[in-house]
């Protein structure tokens, strides 16, 4: 059985690969995660499965998608509506299977160890609490690095800059005396400041 | 019954290494990636099966499938500030970097 | 008097709470953004560093382990100290030459958390004694440097390559991950000290698969020779003190996690032979690549893939004809490769940072306008193109030495061939110091052309200090690489 759904599979991964619009291939990616969700659950790894299956088919799928469908709004095509349907079905016969799979367990690998989610947050929370630290600094630096791709877009002529009061960017702290900020009076919008120009 | 999964992981590996070597567009990377992420985490779980020790290769897997989404956002943030440049996905529009 | 493990946490976390802190207060006040963050990171270097010192005495007795924060199991060596440390020391130097260097750009509140996030990474991997927290902290280290190397992502050229870097990495990091899977179902265990006694006695041919995974996987990230392709993009088009870590750390990073893989799992394998042929031909592509290159950057870019065979060739020299000074040898160069490739990258960066243009031609003359720059370029270049009195030289004759101790034609012709690699290196050293002192000036050097700030200035002085000091009085730090493989009992 579990062969069956390795198989589906690879097929949906080719599927991923060689279809030529976007939206279908990340579809068709999901329906991989689906998939190996569904193998995760037969080799009774439910966790796992569960994770793989909301993470991988969803969360992933849905910010692909979402910065597909933001990006590709000019030459947005008509997609092949047949393949789409191809797919759906697919993946409701994949779904039905595994639902099928849910009120039979075990039933077609006996001998495999199982693990439920007590066992797995025993082990991550003890045995192998020690991979939570870099863990939880890989995801800080995610926040960080991401923050950092999509701050605003630089403000390109000076004059803008120093107006907007960011001035010290361009100019050594040093130069720019700070009882100036208090005192003079506001520098109307688009005028030069002579302090913000560039040295 | 007899199953050796690490056939698949192969497989599945490779497909996404012929992803990675022969396709052209961003969204076709992001592809490749995401194979090689499952096929590893699949591996991952199969190791668990094989050494009989299901919770710490799900704890591991788990970690695993996290960082791949995390993986895949910092991609994304890259391909949404490439796009800005080149109102493209196609890898052959990268053609400001030699080599 | 603090313990092994009190010390290594207050040095971990001076990294922890300077990212933190770092980005706080450049968060708070933006008007300051760029100061504030990076003093917060500056200092926060400089605080885990002296607490690395003060570590050192306790390590001379070999390996421990320590329970860090009491939940995270490591294993303090000397050869991990000496990794983190140089880590740390670049990026004290990169930092405090970033303050005036990212003056140009937004976001530097995201900027030096990110540094400090990266040195935390080599911190990790030096000390990890379990393989998947090894991957673990490998993964931090590329997630760090992704959108570094992206950083100024408003120009197309560094997201190109910050596209180009997160995918090979990424790969590389599925193989590594895939080799663990497999090491896994073999043994049942990940932690490296176990899986060394498992090993001796354990099915060798297994470990064909995980360790060819390993090697390629690792070799990607460290750009051994048919691998290399991702990082003469990466590397130029980052901001100057990011090249540096790259360069100086990050692929050292890679070389040295495949270096303890093979320590400890690859023990009984015929690897050390394979390993001098890849280092030769590691060097000689490098080499060959950067005498073409009419960019700065790109050229030392091409030259850190150069040098990274000569701490392989080091490493394979001692494994595979037991020669006892090529490990050391490695290990020292990778030591003096972080000073003089970071201080080149650091002088291109001031270069770039006057004259607004990578291009080499564009350089003409800027000596005379630079002095300090160009002294420190010059510095920089000789000591890696080998020559005496800098750090450079004394580190590769460490390398030479070994092979020719060896007294086998292989380690004969692997020095020859690194030799003549040191001739052909000045081949686009010595053009490009002389296109500095050129005497007719390019248009931009006429226009633009001064000398660097007092901080960009002061951080160049100290990796200059440092290359001279290494170069007429290599110990003890020398000594301290012998010292670090001598003590070194199944990886650690």
């Amino acid at each position: 059985m579990i062969y069956f759904t390795l198989s589906l599979l690879l097929i949906f991964a080719l599927l991923a690969i060689f279809l030529k619009d976007n939206l279908l291939s990340i579809l068709s990616l999901a329906a991989v995660s689906a998939l190996l969700a569904i193998v995760f659950f037969q080799l009774q790894a439910p966790v796992a499965g569960v994770f793989e299956l909301s993470v991988g088919a969803g969360l992933i799928t849905v910010l692909a998608v979402l910065t597909i469908s933001f990006i590709q709004t000019k030459h947005e095509k008509a997609q092949s509506g047949a393949l789409l349907w191809a797919l759906v079905g697919l993946a409701a016969v994949s779904i039905l299977f595994f639902l099928f799979q849910l009120f039979s367990p075990g039933a077609f690998s006996p001998t495999l160890a199982e693990s439920g989610w007590n066992d797995v947050g025993l082990v991550l929370w003890n045995a192998r609490a020690f991979d939570l630290f870099p863990q939880v600094l890989i995801v800080l630096a995610a926040i960080l690095g991401i923050l950092a791709l999509l701050r605003k877009k630089e403000p390109v002529p000076v004059v803008t800059a120093s107006v907007m009061g960011t001035d010290l960017k361009s100019v050594p702290i040093t130069d720019v005396p700070i009882a100036d900020e208090k005192d003079g009076e506001e520098p109307h919008w688009g005028a030069a400041v002579p302090g913000g120009e560039e040295p | 019954m007899n199953i050796n999964l690490l056939p698949f992981v192969f497989a599945l590996f490779g497909l996404g290494l012929f992803c990675l070597l022969t396709r052209r567009s961003l969204v076709k990377l992001l592809i490749g990636l995401e194979l090689l992420g499952k096929a590893t985490t699949l591996a991952i779980i199969w190791a668990g099966v094989v050494q009989k020790t299901p919770a710490t290769t799900q704890s591991i897997a788990l970690l695993v499938i996290s960082i791949e989404a995390v993986v895949v956002a910092v991609y994304l943030a890259l391909v949404y500030a490439f796009h800005r440049h080149n109102q493209s996905l196609d890898t052959d529009d990268m053609r400001r970097l030699k080599g | 008097m603090m313990t092994q493990s009190a010390l290594l946490e207050s040095a971990v976390a001076f990294l922890i709470f300077g990212t933190l802190a770092s980005y706080l207060g450049g968060a708070f006040f933006k008007q300051r953004e760029r100061l504030i963050s990076g003093w917060i990171a500056t200092l926060a270097t400089t605080g885990s560093l002296v607490y690395f010192a003060l570590l050192f005495p306790s390590l001379q007795a070999g390996s421990a382990q320590v329970a860090l924060f009491g939940f995270i199991p490591w294993r303090v060596d000397l050869l991990g100290w000496i990794v983190a440390t140089v880590g740390v020391v670049l990026a004290l130097v990169v930092n405090l030459y970033s303050i005036r260097y990212m003056e140009e750009d937004t976001g530097n509140s995201k900027f030096f958390p990110l540094i400090l996030l990266m040195v935390l990474a080599v911190v990790g991997l030096a000390f990890a004694a379990d393989l998947f927290h090894l991957y673990l902290f490998f993964e931090l280290l590329a997630i760090s440097s992704f959108p570094l190397v992206a950083f100024r992502k408003d120009e197309p050229k560094p997201v190109e390559a910050g596209l180009k870097f997160l995918v090979a990495s990424a790969t590389g990091s599925a193989m590594v991950l895939l080799g663990i899977a497999l090491v896994y179902q073999g043994f049942g265990t990940l932690d490296l000290v176990q899986l060394s006694t498992l090993v001796v006695g354990g099915p060798s041919l297994f470990l064909w698969l995980p360790l060819g995974l390993f090697t390629v996987g690792f070799g990607i990230k460290a750009a051994l020779f048919p691998l290399h392709t991702w990082l003469p993009d990466a590397h130029p088009e980052a901001p100057s003190g990011i090249s540096a870590m790259l360069s100086g750390i990050v692929i050292e990073a890679g070389l040295f996690a495949l270096l303890r893989v093979y320590f400890t799992i690859g023990g009984p394998l015929p690897w050390p032979d394979l390993l001098i042929w890849f280092a030769l031909l590691t060097m000689t592509a490098g080499n060959l690549m950067a005498l073409t290159q009419k960019q700065m950057k790109r050229m030392l870019a091409y030259s850190s893939i150069a040098q990274m065979g000569y701490i392989l060739l080091g490493i394979g020299i001692t494994a595979s004809l037991g020669a006892p000074a090529g490990a050391p040898g490695g290990l020292f160069h990778i030591v003096t490769h972080a000073f003089m490739k970071g201080l080149a990258f650091l002088c291109a960066g001031a270069l770039i940072f006057r004259l607004g243009s990578g291009q080499t031609a564009d350089m003409r003359g800027a000596a005379w306008k630079m002095p300090l720059t160009a002294a420190a370029f010059t510095v920089a270049v000789l000591s890696l193109a080998g020559v005496p009195p800098f750090a450079g030289f004394m580190s590769k004759l460490l390398i030479y030495q070994a092979g020719i101790q060896s007294a086998t034609t292989l380690g004969w012709v692997a020095s020859l061939i690194a030799i003549a690699n040191s001739v052909l290196s000045l081949g686009y050293y010595l053009p490009a110091v002389g296109v500095l002192y050129s005497k007719e000036r390019s248009p931009l050097v006429a226009a633009k052309a001064k000398e660097v700030p007092f901080l960009m200035a002061a951080a160049l002085v100290i990796l200059v200090v440092l290359i001279v000091y290494l170069g007429i009085s290599p110990d003890p730090v020398r000594q301290w690489a012998f010292q670090a493989f001598a003590l070194l009992k199944g990886g650690f």
